[in-house]
C-alpha cells in the first residue's frame, strides 16, 4: 500500500530505479566533494606558493633596503649626502637628534610632510625609536608620517643621533602590485592589530582583517571582499618586516570548478533522472502498457471473447511478440476448444432436447433413478400422473414419488426397483396396479421397469416406463357394456318389432271392432280390455323399441325447456309434497331435434326413479345448460357423439344413491332393484335408447347417501322450435293412397283407417306388387305408405323404384324399426314423411293431410 | 499516488526554499571605505557591533559605498532606494549630504546623518534626522571657546579642500567671534591634504596667539601642520574641529600634541565611561580604534531599533515617532531632536589628546 493502491510493477521499478539513482548520485556527490576538496587543497597549495614568492620577494626587498642602508651608513657624511638619492629601496633618510627631531635630512620623498626639526617622538614612531633593543632595527609597518599611507622604517642608533631610513614602500607596493596583478592575488600588509597598512588592491576596500578569525583554523574560512570570496593566507616574513602579509587567494577558479562540478553533478543527476523517466516512460509505453492491455484482454478471453492481439504484434521486443503470439495461440486454442465444446454441448443439448422431446412425446410416463433409488428424470406424463414436477421430484426416493397400490385391495405394493438393481434385469409389473398421485388420484397403469447401464456397461440405475390405462380399461368396459346393450337392443328390437306388428293388428282390429255398431256392450267391454292390454303391451313394446332404437320417431325441433316444464307439471300433480321440485335453467339454447313424446317419457322415467329414491323426501332438480363437448370427450364416450354444442339436461335427486356395482347394469333391460311385479326393468333402458336415438349420451354420478344425478347430453339445434298444437280431431281427406306392407294385419287395419279418413286405398303385399300398381296408376296415386322391412323388396328398394317411375311421388315410410339417420337419408331422397308403427289414427290422418296439402 | 508523493515533496522543498525568512528591515550605511583608513570601516563595524549586542533587532545591514563623492553617493543611494531600502545612516561629509538631501524629502526614505554638519540641512521639514549638531552650533561654540582664550591674534588655516564645510563654518565662526572684539583674525585658506609648506610657513611666520585649523575629514596632516606651528610659535594653542578626531594624529603631531585642543560633541572617554567602553569594545572586536562618527552611527541604530520595535516600520511613521518622542536616551548618551529633527547640544574641548588616543 505504498502507493495507496495495488502495487504495480512500473511503480515498483520506478521507485527502485529512483532509489538507485539517488544512491548513485549520493556516491557521485561524495566522490565529487572529495575530489573537489583535494583539488581545492591542491589549488590552495599552489596559490600559497605564490604567497611564498611574495614573502620571499618582500624579504628580498627588505634585504636590499637593509643592504643599501648599511652601505649608506658606512659612507662618510659627504658621501652620504651625495649617494642618498641613488638608493632606490629607501625613500627617506634622516638623522635624528636626541630629541628625536629631524636634525638632518639626507633624502626625502616628494610631497613629504616631514621637515627639519620634525618630531618623530610621538605615537608609534616614538615607541620604535625609543626601543632599547638593537641599535640597528627595522620597524613594523606603520602609518607613514610623510604621507597618508603605511611605511616601514630602519633605525641605526649612533652617538651622534639616530639614522632613520624609510623603506620605499611605494616601490615595494608597485612591485607587489605588478606581481599581484599577474597572479591575481591581492596582497595586504597588516599591522599587529590587523589594520590594513598597505595593499595592492585598495579597490577591495578592505580596511582590516581579523587575523585570529582566519588564521590557524582547521576549517577553511572565506573572506568576502569586493563582491568576491577569498581564501586568506597569512605569512610573516623573516627578518625585519614586523608585519603580517595577507595574500587573498581568489576562489573564483575554485568556485568555477566547484560550480562546474555542481552543474556537472546537476546535469548528471538531471540526465540520470531523465533517463530513468524516459526509461520508465518507454518501459511503461512499450512493455508495461502492452502487458497491461494484454492483461485487460484476459477477462475478455475469460468471457469467451477471443481477441487477437493484432495491433500489438509490432511490439519492438521479441519477448513481447512471443508473448502476443503465445497469447494468440492460446486464445485460438481456447477458441477452438470452446467451439468444440460448444459444438459438443450443442450436440449434447440437441441430443438432450431430442431425448427430452422424446420423453415428452412419449405417451407413457418415464421415471429414471440412480443406484440408490433416487429419482433422476421425470417426463411430463410422469409428472402428470405422479403429481410431482421433475425439479421437485429429482433426488427424492422413488417410493415417495411413485406410489403403487394393488388394484383390488388398494394396498401399497413395492416397485421392483430393488430387484432391478440387484439383478440388472428388466421386470414387468402386473396389470392390476394403481398409481396414487400426490393429490391422491388413482391411475391404473401398466408398468415395465428396466435397468440403466452406463457407457461402460455398469448398472447405473433403473428406468420405469408406465402407461395410464385407466381410460383404456374404462373404454373397454364401456365398449363391452355398449356391445352388450347393443346386443340386447338387437334382440329386444327384433322381438318387439314382431310383437309390435302383432299388437298393431290387434289394436287396429280392436279399433275397427269398436266402431262396429253390431257389437253388444259385453263384447265391447271385452274388446276394450283387449285394447287396453294391447295398448299396455304396445307401451312395453314401444319401450323395448325405444331402448333398441327401433321405435317410431318424430324428428322435429323441440324446446326441451318446455318439455321439462311439462314434466314438472305432471310431477307436481302426482309426487308427494315432501319432494321439492326445482328447475335450474341456464341454457341459452334449448332446442333439440327429436321426438318430444319420447324425450318427455325419458324425463318422466328418470324423475319417477328419483322420486322413488327419496321415500323420505328430498329435492328433485332439473337442470338445463349448454355444453360444448370436445372431440376427446366424444371419442372416449361409449356413445356415438360428435364434437359440438350440446344441451345438458340433468335430473338430480338427494336420495340414497346407487351403489357402484349397480351403476354399470342400471341401463340393461329388465334389470331392476324393485320387487317383482313392481317394475318392468325397461324404464332406464328406454331412456338409454331414447338418448341414443337422439344422438345423445347419458351418464350418471351417484354417491351413496348423497344422491344421484343423471346427465343427458343432446345436440342442440340452431333451428327455432315449432310451436306446439293440439291436433286431436281427425280431418277427412281425399285422394288415392297406395299402402305397401307385407303384414296383412297392417294392410287391413291401415286400409280401414284410410278409407275411414275418406281416402281411396290401393294395397300391395310387397314391393314388386307396389311397383306394378304404381306403374299403372301413378298419375292417380297421391301418396304411397311404404313399410321398410318387407320380403322380396325392402322399403328402401321399393322407394327407389317408385322414384324411378315418378320422381315426384309422395312416399310416407311406416316402420317399427326406423332409425333416424335412415329416415334423414330417405328424406333427402324424397320421402315426404315417417310414421312409427304402431301409429295412431289421428297421427296418420294428420301426417297425410300435411303431406297432401303441400 | 507515487507521483503525487513526489510532487508533494517537490512542492514542500519549493516552499521551503521560497519561504521568506524572518521579517528584516534593511538599514544602509552610506560611507566610504578606504584602505589604510579607519574611516568608513568604523561605521560599518559599528553596525556589526550593534547587531552583536542586539541579535533580536530586525535591522539588516546594507553598505552603500558612496566614496564620499556627490555623484556616486546620489546614484548609489537612489539605486538602494529603488531596491527597497528605506533607512540610511550616512557618514559622508556635507558636500555629499547636500547632493543627496532631496532624496529624503518625499518620505520614501529616512536618513540618520552622523557627519554632515552643513547648515543647509538644518531647519528642514524632511526625513533627515541629524544626530550631530550642525556647523552653526559647532562653530558658534568654537568661536565662544576661542574668544575666551588668552591672546588676541587668531590664525585660521582653513581647508579649501572641503568648502561645503569649511566655508560656512568659517563664516559662522567669524560671525560669532565678533562677540569677542579683542580678537583679531587672520585667515589662510589652503588645501590641507597637500601640505603646502610654502603657504603654511608663510602664514605661520606672521605672529599669532592661537591657531585654529578649520579642517575635517580626519586628516592626519593636521598633525604635521601642528608641528610646523609649534616650531614657529611653540606656545600658541592649536584648536581643532571635531572632525579630525583620529588616533593617527598622535604620530603626526609629535611634540605639538600638547598644544592641540579638539572640540567634541562627546566628552572625553576618560570622563564618560560609556564612551570608553564603546571604544574599548570596538577595538576588542575589530582591532582598531573607531572614528567618532561611529558613536553617532551606534546611537542612530539604537533610535531606529527602538522605533522598529514599537512597530513603526515606514519612514513616515518612524519620523512621526522620532519627532513626537524627541529625546532618546541611548547607551552613548542622550539625544534630543528639535521639531526639524536637528540636534542641539553643548560641546566639549579635549586637550589631552595623547591620553585620549591611547
Amino acid at each position: 500500500m505504498i502507493f495507496g493502491r495495488e502495487k504495480k510493477i512500473g511503480h515498483f521499478f520506478f521507485l527502485l530505479e529512483t532509489l538507485t539513482a539517488l544512491i548513485l548520485m549520493g556516491l557521485l556527490f561524495f566522490f565529487i566533494s572529495v575530489s573537489l576538496q583535494r583539488i581545492n587543497d591542491r589549488y590552495v597549495q599552489i596559490r600559497l606558493s605564490d604567497g611564498e614568492k611574495i614573502r620571499l620577494f618582500v624579504e628580498s626587498f627588505l634585504a636590499s633596503a637593509d643592504e643599501e642602508f648599511k652601505n649608506f651608513l658606512s659612507l662618510s657624511a659627504q658621501e652620504q649626502l651625495s649617494t642618498a638619492r641613488m638608493l632606490p629601496s629607501l625613500s627617506d633618510i634622516y638623522l635624528l637628534d636626541k630629541n628625536l627631531r629631524a636634525a638632518k635630512i639626507f633624502k626625502t620623498s616628494p610631497g613629504s610632510r616631514v621637515f627639519r626639526n620634525f618630531s618623530f617622538g610621538a605615537g608609534e614612531m616614538g615607541e620604535f625609536l625609543r626601543n632599547t633593543g638593537d641599535y640597528y632595527q627595522f620597524s613594523s609597518i606603520m602609518r607613514s608620517l610623510e604621507e597618508d599611507g603605511p611605511s616601514m622604517y630602519i633605525q641605526y642608533k649612533t652617538r651622534e643621533g639616530i639614522y632613520l631610513a624609510r623603506v620605499n614602500i611605494l616601490y615595494l607596493r608597485k612591485s607587489l602590485t605588478r606581481i599581484a596583478l599577474f597572479a591575481e592575488t591581492p596582497v595586504f600588509f597588516l599591522s599587529s592589530d590587523g589594520y590594513v597598512l598597505e595593499t595592492t588592491h585598495p579597490e577591495l576596500n578592505l580596511f582590516s582583517i581579523n587575523v585570529e578569525k582566519y588564521e590557524n583554523k582547521t576549517e577553511r574560512s572565506f573572506l568576502e571582499a569586493g563582491g568576491e570570496r577569498w581564501i586568506p593566507s597569512f605569512s610573516r616574513p623573516r627578518g625585519n618586516l614586523q608585519a603580517t602579509i595577507v595574500i587573498l587567494l581568489p576562489t573564483g577558479l575554485l568556485n568555477q570548478v566547484n560550480e562546474n562540478f555542481f552543474w556537472l553533478f546537476l546535469s548528471f543527476a538531471g540526465v540520470f533522472l531523465l533517463v530513468i523517466f524516459i526509461k520508465h516512460y518507454q518501459t511503461k509505453k512499450q512493455v508495461l502498457r502492452p502487458l497491461s492491455q494484454l492483461t485487460m484482454q484476459l477477462p475478455k478471453v475469460a468471457r469467451g471473447d477471443y481477441v487477437e492481439i493484432v495491433g500489438e504484434k509490432q511490439a519492438p521486443f521479441w519477448e513481447l511478440r512471443q508473448l502476443y503470439d503465445n497469447f494468440d495461440q492460446m486464445s485460438h486454442a481456447l477458441k477452438k476448444r470452446e467451439q468444440t465444446i460448444r459444438e459438443n454441448s450443442e450436440a449434447m443439448r440437441q441430443e438432450k432436447e431430442r431425448l427430452s422431446i422424446t420423453l415428452k412425446s412419449i405417451g407413457d410416463g418415464v421415471i429414471t433413478t440412480d443406484m440408490e433409488g433416487r429419482v433422476d428424470v421425470l417426463n411430463k406424463v410422469a409428472e402428470k400422473l405422479t403429481g410431482y414436477h421433475a425439479a421437485e421430484a429429482r433426488g427424492k426416493m422413488l417410493f415417495d414419488v411413485f406410489t403403487l397400490l394393488d388394484l383390488e385391495s388398494h394396498e401399497p405394493i413395492l416397485s421392483p426397483l430393488d430387484d432391478i438393481l440387484k439383478s440388472g434385469k428388466a421386470v414387468k409389473l402386473g396389470k392390476k396396479i394403481l398409481l396414487r398421485s400426490r393429490s391422491g388420484e388413482l391411475y391404473r397403469i401398466e408398468d415395465a421397469a428396466s435397468p440403466i447401464f452406463d457407457a461402460e456397461g455398469r448398472l447405473a440405475g433403473a428406468v420405469f416406463v408406465f402407461r395410464d390405462v385407466t381410460q383404456e380399461y374404462k373404454i373397454q368396459e364401456q365398449l363391452q357394456h355398449s356391445r352388450k346393450m347393443e346386443a340386447i337392443g338387437q334382440l329386444a328390437g327384433g322381438v318387439a318389432h314382431d310383437f309390435n306388428n302383432m299388437l298393431a293388428a290387434i289394436l287396429t282390429s280392436v279399433e275397427l271392432l269398436e266402431n262396429n255398431p253390431s257389437l253388444n256392450d259385453k263384447a265391447k267391454k271385452h274388446l276394450t280390455t283387449i285394447g287396453k292390454a294391447a295398448g299396455r303391451s304396445a307401451d312395453l313394446t314401444a319401450k323395448l323399441l325405444a331402448f333398441a332404437r327401433k321405435g317410431k320417431n318424430r324428428s322435429t325441433v323441440i324446446d326441451m325447456s318446455l318439455i321439462v316444464q311439462d314434466t314438472m307439471a305432471i310431477l307436481e300433480g302426482s309426487v308427494d309434497k315432501n319432494i321439492l321440485l326445482r328447475v335450474e335453467n341456464t341454457a341459452q339454447v334449448s332446442g333439440v331435434v327429436g321426438d318430444d313424446a319420447q324425450l318427455q317419457n325419458a324425463l318422466l322415467n328418470l324423475a319417477i326413479n328419483a322420486v322413488q329414491a327419496m321415500p323420505d323426501g328430498g329435492t328433485l332438480t332439473f337442470g338445463l345448460q349448454n355444453r360444448f363437448l370436445e372431440r376427446a370427450y366424444c371419442e372416449n364416450s361409449p356413445f356415438e357423439l360428435k364434437e359440438g354444442n350440446y344441451l345438458e339436461i340433468s335430473v338430480r335427486d338427494t336420495g340414497a344413491g346407487i351403489p357402484l356395482e349397480l351403476q354399470k347394469k342400471i341401463f340393461e333391460p329388465f334389470f331392476t332393484t324393485k320387487e317383482q311385479g313392481k317394475g318392468t326393468g325397461l324404464g332406464l333402458s328406454a331412456v338409454y335408447g331414447t338418448v341414443q336415438t337422439h344422438h345423445g349420451a347419458i351418464d350418471l354420478y351417484s354417491e351413496t347417501g348423497v344422491g344421484t344425478v343423471f346427465h343427458i347430453y343432446l345436440p342442440v339445434s340452431e333451428e327455432v322450435p315449432s310451436p306446439r298444437e293440439e291436433r286431436q280431431e281427425i280431418n277427412k281427406g281425399t285422394g288415392i293412397i297406395l299402402l305397401v306392407d307385407d303384414e296383412e294385419l297392417i294392410r287391413v287395419s291401415t286400409h280401414s283407417m284410410l278409407e275411414e279418413m275418406g281416402y281411396e286405398v290401393l294395397v300391395a303385399e310387397n314391393g314388386a306388387q307396389a311397383l306394378e300398381v304404381y306403374r299403372s296408376r301413378h298419375q292417380e296415386i297421391d301418396l304411397v305408405i311404404l313399410d321398410m322391412i318387407m320380403p322380396v323388396m325392402s322399403g328402401r328398394q321399393t322407394f327407389a323404384a317408385l322414384k324411378a317411375i315418378d320422381g315426384q311421388c309422395r312416399v310416407v315410410i311406416a316402420s317399427g324399426f326406423s332409425k333416424e339417420e335412415d329416415m334423414a337419408e330417405l328424406k333427402k331422397q324424397g320421402v315426404k314423411g315417417f310414421i312409427s308403427k304402431p301409429y295412431r289414427r289421428h297421427e296418420l290422418a294428420l301426417l297425410l293431410q300435411e303431406i297432401l296439402a303441400k | 499516488m507515487f507521483f503525487i508523493i513526489i510532487a508533494s515533496l517537490g512542492a514542500v522543498l519549493l516552499v521551503f526554499f521560497l519561504m521568506p525568512g524572518p521579517s528584516r528591515i534593511v538599514v544602509a550605511i552610506s560611507t566610504s571605505v578606504r584602505s589604510g583608513s579607519n574611516q568608513g570601516s568604523s561605521e560599518i563595524n559599528t553596525f556589526e557591533l550593534f547587531l552583536r549586542r542586539h541579535p533580536e533587532s530586525p535591522i539588516q545591514i546594507r553598505v552603500v559605498h558612496d566614496e564620499w563623492t556627490p555623484k556616486t553617493a546620489r546614484d548609489k543611494i537612489l539605486a538602494a532606494q529603488k531596491e527597497g531600502v528605506s533607512y540610511f545612516i550616512t557618514s559622508h561629509p556635507s558636500s555629499v549630504a547636500l547632493a543627496v538631501m532631496d532624496l529624503f524629502e518625499d518620505g520614501k526614505a529616512l536618513a540618520m546623518v552622523t557627519a554632515s554638519t552643513t547648515e543647509k540641512l538644518s531647519g528642514r521639514d524632511d526625513y533627515s534626522f541629524r544626530v550631530v549638531c550642525d556647523l552653526i552650533a559647532e562653530q558658534q561654540d568654537l568661536a565662544d571657546y576661542v574668544g575666551k582664550l588668552p591672546g588676541k591674534r587668531l590664525l585660521i588655516i582653513r581647508d579649501s579642500g572641503n568648502p561645503p564645510y569649511t566655508e560656512p563654518a568659517a563664516r559662522y565662526f567669524l560671525e560669532r567671534l565678533k562677540r569677542y572684539p579683542d580678537k583679531s583674525v587672520r585667515e589662510v585658506s589652503t588645501r590641507v591634504a597637500d601640505f603646502d609648506r610654502y603657504v603654511l610657513e608663510k602664514a605661520l611666520k606672521e605672529p599669532y596667539d592661537m591657531l585654529y585649523i578649520l579642517a575635517g575629514s580626519y586628516q592626519t596632516v593636521v598633525g604635521n601642520i601642528a608641528q610646523l606651528s609649534e616650531q614657529t610659535n611653540p606656545r600658541a594653542p592649536i584648536i581643532l574641529t571635531p572632525w579630525v578626531r583620529t588616533p593617527a594624529l598622535v604620530g603626526t603631531a609629535g611634540t605639538a600634541l600638547p598644544l592641540m585642543v579638539m572640540a567634541s560633541e562627546y566628552p572625553s572617554r576618560y570622563e564618560e565611561p560609556a564612551y570608553d567602553d564603546f571604544f574599548k569594545g570596538f577595538k576588542t572586536a575589530f582591532g582598531y580604534e573607531p572614528t567618532s562618527m561611529s558613536i553617532g552611527v551606534y546611537q542612530s541604530l539604537e533610535i531606529l531599533h527602538e522605533a522598529f520595535s514599537k512597530g513603526f516600520v515606514t519612514p513616515s511613521k518612524v519620523k512621526s515617532y522620532l519627532l513626537q518622542k524627541k529625546t532618546f536616551n541611548t547607551a552613548l548618551g542622550s539625544i534630543r531632536f528639535d521639531e526639524y529633527g536637528d540636534r542641539r547640544t553643548a560641546f566639549y574641548y579635549i586637550s589631552d589628546l595623547t591620553r585620549e588616543f591611547q
